[in-house]
């Protein structure tokens, strides 16, 4: 997909970056690592966002639960806070492709399932 | 999990957690980025399935203005007003029924179309037919009991 930040309003390649456009937006740092990047910047930015979610609230469980620990659950929280990120950044368009927006909605509707159908939903 | 009355509360669980996030995620989308593709393209259906819970809280809202319309215009003579108030005592759960009808259209809807932009649409409304389908099953047998036992679950 091309980015229409990077190709149509730029007339250029990649996104130029300065001070002063740093200062009218601080998006355009996102944008300018997004387009310099070939649009993975913020693909990497959300998996790593989840996954930092998803390691940390397992490692929570542990701590509090000890061995008796739920990964859906986790999978869960992490994949709710991944889509709060994903909305701040769908703020902007071209940002993220919106496809990995509906990969994200798809695995909270798995996340889900997996919880109800657990042992010990109810 | 065990049982119907576990899956069945799982399911509404699941279609009220999607339909509140699909319409967080529209309405907050369409007032900070109204040209998002997540809204302008078609194929990702957030606004369609904004539209839908739309026409639902329309048609209730018809209904209480009709009724209460109704009961304006009576005059204050008794009987027409006693039949006016059990016409609209008829027509509320007539109306929940029917948005009860319309909330299981929208289910497809939800469900099968979070996936549509990955492809895997055929996949999930495949296993969740079948789901649906043994949920039926399970459904019939329990009457079947009732009726043969008296017992009720």
């Amino acid at each position: 997909m091309i980015n229409p930040i990077c190709d149509v309003a730029n007339e250029t390649r990649y996104a130029l970056l300065n001070s002063t456009r740093v200062k009218e937006n601080l998006a355009e740092i996102i944008i300018y690592a997004n387009c310099v990047t070939n649009h993975w910047f913020a693909l990497f930015l959300v998996i790593s966002f989840f996954l930092a979610v998803f390691i940390g609230s397992l490692l929570m469980q542990f701590r509090f639960g000890g061995k008796f620990i739920r990964v859906e659950t986790s999978f869960l929280a992490s994949s709710f806070a991944t889509l709060g990120f994903a909305i701040i950044l769908e703020t902007y368009s071209g940002i993220l492709n919106p496809s990995y927006f509906v990969i994200i909605l798809g695995m909270i509707i798995l996340g889900i399932i997996a919880n109800i159908t657990s042992d010990d939903a109810f | 999990m065990a049982g119907f009355k576990d899956i069945t509360l799982g399911f509404i669980i699941l279609i009220a957690a999607m339909f509140f996030i699909y319409n967080f995620v529209g309405k907050y989308l369409e007032v900070t980025n109204p040209s998002s593709q997540l809204l302008t393209d078609e194929k990702y259906q957030i606004k369609k399935t904004i539209n839908l819970t739309k026409d639902l809280t329309e048609t209730m809202e018809n209904v209480s203005l009709k009724t209460k319309k109704g009961l304006e215009n009576s005059n204050p003579d008794a009987v027409t007003y006693s039949f006016l108030i059990s016409k609209a005592l008829f027509e509320i759960p007539k109306n929940v029924f029917s948005t009860v009808t319309k909330g299981f259209e929208t289910i497809p809807e939800i469900i099968f179309k979070g996936f549509g932009g990955v492809g895997s649409q055929e996949l999930v409304y495949f296993i969740i037919s079948i789901v649906f389908l043994i949920l039926g099953i399970i459904f019939i047998i329990y009457v079947i009991e009732f009726i043969r036992t008296g017992r009720a679950r």
